[in-house]
């Protein structure tokens, strides 16, 4: 049998078989990246640490006005301990904060460690495989000692936080970053890589059937983003110790939705650019301010409140931020859907509006 | 009784004219872009089985026009029918009974000739056994396993040409099948078509060689600037301009020579500065060359390389515009 699905969709691998410095760029680069970025971040013993405190607001509370007595304007403590051989110093900030909040404040990796007063008594939440955070409690212990003169009870099967790292922040922003570009190059390029060269036309004057053509683009682009994400997550895996600790369907639900949304875009990106200098600064227009804004690298709530709607909006963000939800808070389908429909309707607008203007010939 | 007297009438140039299906019908079609005009209002029919060659200079509108009639492009105005079909409402039936090749196709850089092929077969439905037949026509065998990236200019004119004929369209368009190819690449070519003519295929294509509007077709249409300016077969063509041959010779200077405009017999005057050439239409050489050799002599005019022969098609395109066909 001869047909014409199967062998356009074989194309795609055939040119990936053939052109194997694609695989690298779009494989072996992200892991790459995720190792290098990973380790130099998430194991270094940061010099600023940050603690959250709960402050329950109906009791004065002895503990509270000693660490305030102890910290600057800043909320931080500067910490030395008494001259000698094994002196050392740090920094900790902190933030006083509901019981509620603490915990999602851990979760996002902005404290590493909590700390609430009980009962002329404090408990002390942080995760014993984080390094980070064993560091955290170990400081902590010497100034408590010194300068609180408190005892402790160390609470630590509550959380097992392991979205407290760079690498738990990053990888997913990977994965995105991933499907994004795998659609914008693999589908908006190759369609006005074929314009360009008048092959399209071509293929459409043969006949073929434009949906079998779109499809395969489709259909190949998942498949590749798919294995580079399972890739960086076997990566994760043995190298960073990282699990999904939400539900698959929902990593699965976001994953797709997130390559509709990209598709759709690429689409309309490719649908009538016809030299390649202005196909390349499309994809770029679009891409850069993506890659720029929509935290990927660095999380966008260092960046001033009044954009954060726009930021928001951003397909990509949509898409990194309930990736990172999954992978790191324990999202399931029901804290996703919002994300997976948006995304979901801007892939089909935007792949409408492609194809009504598209240029076949 | 009445059948006799319907027929009586008709002449029987005209019989024989109704033998002649019309396959492609062109109906005063126009094509501009911006502010110009690439094809102007142009009407053609093109007959079953009449292999028809497009000639003109570069920009002539030849690729325009036949991009129209593959489907390609469409015209601002005027309809295309082409076996009673519009390309808006039976472009599924049309693109199954026709094959073409564009001006210009680069292939994917990374796939073989052979799943090159192998992916157009299945466009059409087509088993992969044709795809292997038609690599063999087009005289790709041994290239079957290269990359298209790899292929020479000619070879890729070949791919070109055996995807046009994969179908064994009913109709064949090709727009500048050999050019750019040597001459031993181009007759492959020529052969390649005139074995598919065999199976009754309509062929129209577009040249810029003379020879190859010869060989292949019995229809010549010159183009310029959109319009059609020559429209019939190779022989009526040049009777129709009323000269046959022609005397072609340099000269020096930069002025008309005034006397050559006096002389008897002499259909047409084509005098190139550039080159410093001169043409003379005429119909029966060996009567007016004594008189011209006089003349050039009487006015102290010297001419230099004089050539004496048959006019062919590049010849009547200069006259009838002052330009080469290969320009
Ligand atoms: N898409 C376009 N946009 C603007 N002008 C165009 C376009 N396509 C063709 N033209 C112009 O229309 C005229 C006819 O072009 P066309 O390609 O039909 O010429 P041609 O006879 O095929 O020439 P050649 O022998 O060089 O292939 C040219 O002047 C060309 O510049
Ligand atoms: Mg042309």
């Amino acid at each position: 049998m001869n047909n014409s699905f199967i062998n356009l969709l074989k194309i795609h691998f055939l040119e990936y078989k053939r052109e194997p410095a694609v695989l690298f760029w779009t494989i072996i680069f992200p892991v790459a990246l995720s190792l290098v970025l990973g380790v130099s971040f998430s194991k270094k013993d940061q010099v600023f640490q940050r603690a959250a405190i709960i402050i329950d607001l109906d009791k004065d509370n002895f503990f509270l006005s000693k660490i305030k007595n102890n910290i600057n304007e800043n909320n931080t403590l500067i910490y030395q301990s008494a001259k000698g051989q094994n002196s050392y110093g740090f920094h900790m900030k902190f933030d006083f904060v509901n019981r509620e909040e603490a915990f999602k404040l851990i979760k996002k990796g902005l404290v590493s460690i909590i700390l609430e007063p009980y009962n002329n008594n404090i408990r002390i939440f942080f995760d014993k495989n984080n390094s980070q955070a064993e560091l955290a409690f170990f400081q902590l212990k010497s100034f408590l000692a010194e300068k609180v003169n408190v005892s402790y009870e160390i609470v630590s099967e509550e959380i097992t936080v392991k979205g407290g790292r760079y690498i738990d922040f990053l990888l997913p922003g990977l994965i995105c970053l991933g499907i994004m570009n795998s659609a914008l190059w693999g589908i908006g390029w190759s369609f006005i890589e074929l314009r360009i060269k008048k092959l399209l036309r071509r293929m459409v004057a043969a006949p073929m059937k434009k949906s079998e053509f779109l499809a395969s683009h489709f259909i190949s682009r998942v498949i590749m983003a798919a294995v580079e994400m399972l890739i960086l997550c076997l990566f994760g895996y043995f190298y960073f110790n990282i699990t999904i600790s939400g539900s698959l369907y929902a990593l699965i639900a976001v994953f797709i939705c997130g390559n509709l949304a990209f598709s759709g875009i690429a689409v309309l990106v490719g649908s009538r650019a016809q030299n390649s200098r202005i196909g390349n600064g499309l994809i770029n227009a679009v891409s850069i301010p993506m890659l720029i804004l929509s935290g990927i690298f660095f999380s966008y709530i260092n960046l001033p409140e009044a954009i954060h709607p726009v930021i928001k909006a951003l397909p990509l963000t949509q898409l990194a931020d309930s990736l990172r939800l999954v992978f790191n808070e324990g999202a399931n389908f029901l804290d996703v859907w919002f994300s997976c429909v948006y995304l979901s309707f801007i892939g089909f607008m935007t792949s409408y509006f492609g194809l009504k203007i598209f240029k076949w010939y | 009784m009445s059948s006799c007297f319907l027929i009586w009438p008709i002449p029987l140039k005209n019989l024989l004219k109704m033998h002649m299906k019309p396959i492609i019908k062109i109906n005063e079609i126009t094509k501009k872009f911006k502010n110009l005009t690439a094809v102007d209002n142009l009407t053609i029919n093109i007959n079953e089985g009449e292999n028809t060659a497009i000639l003109g200079p570069n920009g002539a509108g030849k690729t325009t026009l036949v991009e129209m009639i593959e489907g390609i492009q469409s015209p601002n105005s005027g309809e295309i029918s082409i076996l009673n079909m519009n390309w808006k409402n039976n472009e599924k039936e049309l693109r199954k009974i026709i094959g073409l090749s564009l001006q210009e196709t680069r292939f994917i850089d990374k796939i073989t000739v052979y799943e090159t092929m192998l992916l157009f077969a299945s466009f059409y439905g087509l088993k992969k056994e044709k795809a292997e037949e038609m690599v063999i026509l087009s005289g790709l065998n041994d290239k079957k396993d290269s990359l298209t990236m790899n292929l020479s200019g000619g070879q890729k004119q070949k791919l070109s040409l055996g995807i046009a004929l994969i179908n064994d369209p009913k109709i064949i368009i090709l727009d500048e099948p050999t050019t750019g190819l040597d001459p031993h690449a181009r007759r492959e070519i020529w052969y390649t078509l005139k074995e598919q003519k065999k199976k009754n295929a309509t062929l129209l294509l577009t040249t810029h060689y003379m020879e190859e509007a010869e060989f292949l077709c019995q229809r010549i249409i010159i183009m310029y600037q959109g319009k059609i300016i020559a429209d019939g077969k190779i022989n009526d063509l040049l009777k129709y301009h009323g000269a046959r041959e022609l005397i072609e010779f340099s000269f020096y200077g930069k002025k008309e020579p005034q006397f050559l405009f006096d002389l008897p017999d002499v259909k047409d005057v084509n005098i190139d500065f550039e080159e410093s050439k001169i043409r003379l239409y005429v119909n029966n050489i060996s009567k007016i060359l004594p008189i011209v050799l006089t003349a050039a002599n009487k006015a102290k005019f010297k001419i230099l390389d004089l050539q004496c022969r048959k006019m062919n098609l590049d010849d009547l395109f200069l006259s009838l515009t002052g330009k080469s066909l290969n320009e």
